[in-house]
């Protein structure tokens, strides 16, 4: 099925359907036609940055450093890694409303931007639904263990029985389509700040502020603090790079470049920064990393049913938002038979990986974040290429027709569908990243301590990508960069 | 090509149309400009210099 069939033959020039066509992002969106000022696209963001992930990466930030050092390293690794995020995302699919996916076509041709697809979105949403479906578990398990008087087991049956009935709960959510989820979300996101409220309101009335910040590191794996913070700075900047998939997209459908800026620093940045923040205090105060254990011991028996109930719940919204963002990109980047596949059919084979990990990979929780970390290798480069190409290569401008026309003969159409360069600047980004600092084993160069290794592969990715293009792409069908 | 697709091939020219004419008039609202780039150098210089005097 083509992008006009998926129109409708009739739609005549300006008529809903093709408004429809394009909110679906197989057209540009015109200004007029986006709906979104600077208060609603912060709303929006915000909501999707107040999920339980914001509790489970301040946890991961307790075990390298204390409160005081965990607060720095999460405002500066957002703050640095959404910014980065947002310039190469957020400015260009709001100048011009192109889906995110399409636009990357002037960065790595119309192939390469499906192969970035499956390594960036693809992977990153099948981990997440994967640790949020044992979050899910956890919560559960925590919560019968408290009424009951017993002992939680966070790797027993009961947690993978409760994170399969998660994710196919997500699944059921999904494809009952976006007004399942909006529902979830307009009750979610605002309980969720009041959660985030509660839980620090119960934090501070067991300890002072000042008691908290002189706290220590719940397990720092260095005995050089300085490289210890860089660690929780290099999980931050993770974070901050992790929303590179899903915010574009978002951008594209505010009025203007500025609005699909700015909103991101308040929302985004915010949001996340509030999250973890509470999810640190929370970690390092009562002992623990993992806010299922640590909730249930901040406020006695009821407050810890009532909190785990919550985040359980509250871990599906998150879960149905990234799957439904991934799966609508994935047909919108997919081939004719992809696009042939039933929606709750593409919608079930997406969950079978993340099935798959709960089952026989229960540990991956508890060492989530060096998924997380490695997703940063992949994000960091993407960022770094997509400044250089639109800001300094194209100086922000792009080819329209040549993004959405026929690609056998796009002026993006480079070789075969894949932009070599594009690719090549990918993996330099990717083996500096891994050079720096090895995310399995938290080994890292002695530069790490100074640069981190997020910065410098979003820096050699960029410019590989820009000097390479300089060089070599040029002629037709090379990416129609502008000269002199 | 069908009528479908001809169709749509005038949706999509019609919409670059309206993207070129803003380009040539020069009148793209809310434009990122030199005072944005430079209030968010700012910001992150000023919140990561601060945070880091204070945390580390």
């Amino acid at each position: 099925m083509t992008n006009a069939e998926t129109a409708h033959g009739t739609a005549t020039s300006g008529s809903p359907e093709y408004v429809e066509a394009a909110e679906r992002g197989d057209l540009p969106l015109l200004p007029r036609e986006r709906l979104w000022g600077f208060w609603e696209f912060t709303y929006a963001n915000s909501a999707l940055a107040i999920a339980t992930w914001a509790f489970l990466i301040g946890g991961a930030v307790g075990l390298f450093v204390g409160p005081r050092e965990g607060i720095a390293a999460i405002v500066i690794g957002n703050i640095i890694g959404v910014i980065l995020t947002a310039l190469a995302t957020c400015v260009p699919a709001g100048k011009y409303g192109v889906e995110q996916f399409t636009l990357l076509r002037s960065q790595f041709g119309v192939n390469g931007s499906r192969l970035v697809y499956f390594l960036a979105v693809v992977f990153l949403t099948m981990g997440w639904i994967a640790v949020l479906g044992m979050m899910f578990g956890r919560s559960i398990d925590g919560l019968t263990a408290l009424v009951s008087g017993g002992e939680a087991s966070p790797l027993g049956p009961k947690v993978m029985v409760a994170a399969i009935g998660a994710i196919l709960l997500t699944w059921f959510v999904v494809a009952k389509g976006p007004t399942s989820i909006k529902v979830f979300n307009m009750v979610i996101s605002p309980a969720l700040v009041l959660l985030m409220g509660w839980m620090m309101y119960l934090i501070l009335s067991h300890h002072s502020f000042s008691d908290l910040m002189a706290m220590k590191a719940l397990e720092p794996p260095f005995e050089d603090n300085t490289l210890n913070f860089i660690i929780a700075v290099e999980v931050n900047l993770a974070a901050g790079f992790s929303w590179w998939p899903y915010i574009g997209n978002l951008g594209r459908l505010t009025k203007n470049e500025r609005t699909a800026f700015w909103p991101n620093i308040l929302g985004i940045f915010g949001a996340a920064t509030l999250g973890e923040i509470v999810g640190l205090l929370g970690s390092v105060a009562l002992g623990n990393s993992d806010p299922t254990i640590w909730m249930a011991q901040v406020g006695g028996i009821t407050v810890g049913v009532i909190a785990l109930g919550f985040v359980a719940f509250a871990n599906v919204t998150s879960m149905a938002n990234i799957l439904y963002t991934s799966v609508v990109g994935l047909r919108q980047i997919g081939t004719t038979a992809m696009r042939r596949i039933r929606w709750e059919t593409l919608l079930f084979l997406f969950c079978v990986v993340p099935l798959i990990l709960v089952v026989f990979y229960p540990t991956m929780y508890d060492g989530f974040f060096i998924f997380l970390v490695w997703t940063s290798a992949l994000n960091s480069a993407l960022a770094g290429i997509g400044i250089a190409d639109y800001f300094f290569l194209r100086r922000q401008k792009l080819d329209l027709k040549a993004l959405h026309g026929d690609q056998s003969r796009s002026p993006y159409r480079f070789m075969g569908g894949f932009n070599p360069i594009g690719i090549v600047a990918l993996v330099v980004g990717f083996l500096v990243y891994i050079a720096i600092f090895n995310p399995q084993t938290l080994e890292s160069a002695p530069i790490f301590k100074y640069l981190t290794a997020s910065l410098p592969s979003c820096l050699a990715a960029g410019l590989v990508h820009f000097v390479l293009t300089r060089i070599f792409a040029k002629g037709d069908g090379w990416g129609n960069y502008p000269r002199g | 090509m069908s009528e479908t697709d001809k169709a749509w091939a005038r949706e999509l020219e019609r919409r670059i149309e309206i993207y070129d004419e803003i380009e040539a008039k020069g009148s793209w609202q809310g434009r990122m400009g030199a005072v944005d780039y430079l209030a968010l150098l700012g910001l992150t210089v000023v919140l990561v210099a601060g945070f880091w005097i204070w945390g580390v």
